[in-house]
């Protein structure tokens, strides 16, 4: 991918049309920053403004979510795919303002992320659409292992802005619900409701699962972070949930090092689960699915829903399963070289995403 | 006007038509790479952007298809400007909610294009064709 291509099409474009807008649109989901899809099918890119925290640390997350997928099990992972991405040189930050006048909307032009243009629909349209009552069981099933498959990535990364949810130890949330934007289902184009591939996208984690106000803000400079999380584990350790995570009264804020330590916890707790536990974190997740889906699709009915989707379904077990396999793969890959890539590349960030490596790098000995 | 069960087997004959249109381009491309063949290019966004339809590929297909009828100097394929307009004809009466290949409810088989839109809940989403 060529991004320099990006800036001289804008160029190009402004000038050939001097009052027409940029063929982009903004769209509809996404809460952090705005992001601008491709009008014209000729544009392989999506165009995300974000804060320069926010888009170091997406970038990161990207990049490594994108070299773990390629490293694991093909037979069992060649389905995903994470899109390219790319931070834009100020070269094309300085056409935000072409992007502006595309929406009333504030967009804040700190840092530009370009990333490849995925053919799919989100899960969010999928269910909106209807379509998931249009596959076969054997692709319902496929869905639902992946949704497992990737759940444990996440659990890996941190990532709580997808499918798994914060601090569970098994008691069941009936209010919790999954995020269904961050992947696309790709379905084949041969005439039938097919899976085709899985695309996972917007992977950097949820800023204030991860990091403090001061931190997000990009108002502490010292980079701190070799200290906090390492000392965390020594070599003959307990499992984090046994260790005491500071305790923080109702009117105290959390610090990003005990929001981490939280998001690493849950991780052990996943990595140590039995096959019970993993089968309650996936019922979990599958209630979640099913909340979204009694929210999101306003064609189904409760009953429609329940015939397909029965509180005692296989497809929980599918999770479970696609979680159980994502463990052991996590157990058998080694990630160190992908992180001395990612540590390299971001020798000039902020303080804040390299946290986030420093985060990845701690969970290695854990997997381990 | 347009009932319900005409514009689907429409939408099912659009992507059949499309996918002749693609087996005509593999067999006369001149470009080694099919990828590099801007026909195809256009044909297979298309293809997909119908298959996973929502608000903004609708968007996308509106604009890329006037787009290519508009541009002059693009040489272009008859059998694939023909389709094109049936595509755009259809894309135009799109409702939010709606996918081409959508099934009502019921029982999940595989969908078959030619008489699965005639159910209530189908309705719903054409409630003025």
């Amino acid at each position: 991918m060529n991004i320099d291509q990006l800036g001289l099409d804008l160029k190009t474009f402004s000038q050939e049309n001097k009052n027409a807008p940029i063929p982009f649109t903004r769209t509809e989901l996404g809460s952090s920053g705005a992001t601008f899809i491709p009008k014209d099918t000729k544009i392989p890119y999506v165009v995300k403004f974000q804060s320069k925290i926010q888009s170091e640390t997406e970038y990161l997350a990207n990049k490594f979510y994108r070299k773990l997928v390629k490293i694991l099990r093909k037979d069992f992972y060649s389905h995903f795919e994470v899109p390219k991405t790319k931070l834009a040189t100020k070269n094309i930050s300085k056409f935000s303002s072409l992007f502006k006048k595309l929406t009333p909307l504030e967009i804040p032009s700190e840092s530009t992320l370009i990333i490849d243009y995925k053919e799919g629909a989100t899960l969010y349209n999928v269910e909106r659409s209807h379509t998931l009552f249009s596959l076969s069981d054997e692709d319902l099933r496929k869905i639902f292992f992946s949704i497992g498959q990737i759940s444990g990535l996440d659990f890996y990364t941190g990532n709580c802005d997808r499918f798994i949810p914060k601090k569970f130890r098994g008691v069941i949330n009936p209010l919790f619900r999954i995020n269904n934007g961050n992947i696309l289902i790709e379905l084949s184009t041969e005439g039938q409701n097919t899976l085709k591939k899985i695309t996972l996208i917007d992977n950097g984690p949820g800023l204030t699962d991860f990091f403090d106000f001061n931190e997000r803000k990009g108002e502490e400079i010292e980079d701190d972070t070799n200290n906090e999380i390492y000392s965390l584990f020594e070599d003959e350790r307990e499992p984090v949930l046994e260790k005491t995570i500071p305790e923080t009264s109702q009117n105290q804020l959390m610090t990003g090092e005990q929001t981490r330590m939280e998001r690493q916890a849950d991780l052990e707790y996943f990595l140590h689960a039995d096959d019970a536990r993993l089968y309650a974190i996936a019922k979990q997740i599958y209630f979640g699915v099913l909340k979204s889906i009694e929210e999101d699709d306003k064609i189904a009915t409760t009953e429609d829903i329940r015939e397909v989707f029965a509180e005692d379904s296989s497809l929980i077990d599918e999770i479970r399963k696609g979680l159980d396999l994502t463990k052991k793969e996590l157990r058998c890959v080694n990630v160190s070289e992908i992180l001395d890539k990612l540590f390299s590349k971001a020798k000039n960030f902020h303080p804040t995403p390299k946290k986030y490596l420093h985060f990845l790098n701690a969970n290695l000995n854990l997997t381990r | 006007m347009v009932s319900v069960v005409d514009l689907t087997d429409q939408m099912a004959l659009v992507i059949d038509s499309l996918n002749r249109c693609e087996e005509h381009l593999i067999r006369h491309s001149t470009c080694r790479i099919l990828k590099e063949n801007p026909h195809y290019r256009l044909l297979d966004s298309v293809r997909s952007d119908l298959v996973h339809l929502n608000t903004e590929k609708k968007e996308r297909l509106i604009y890329s298809i006037e787009n290519y009828m508009r541009d002059s100097d693009f040489d272009r394929n008859e059998e694939l400007s023909s389709v094109l307009k049936k595509v755009l004809d259809l894309v135009h009466q799109y409702v939010p909610h709606c996918t081409l290949l959508f099934k009502p409810k019921g029982s999940r088989r595989l969908l078959d294009l030619k008489n699965s839109f005639s159910s209530p809940a189908c309705r719903k989403l054409f409630p003025n064709e």
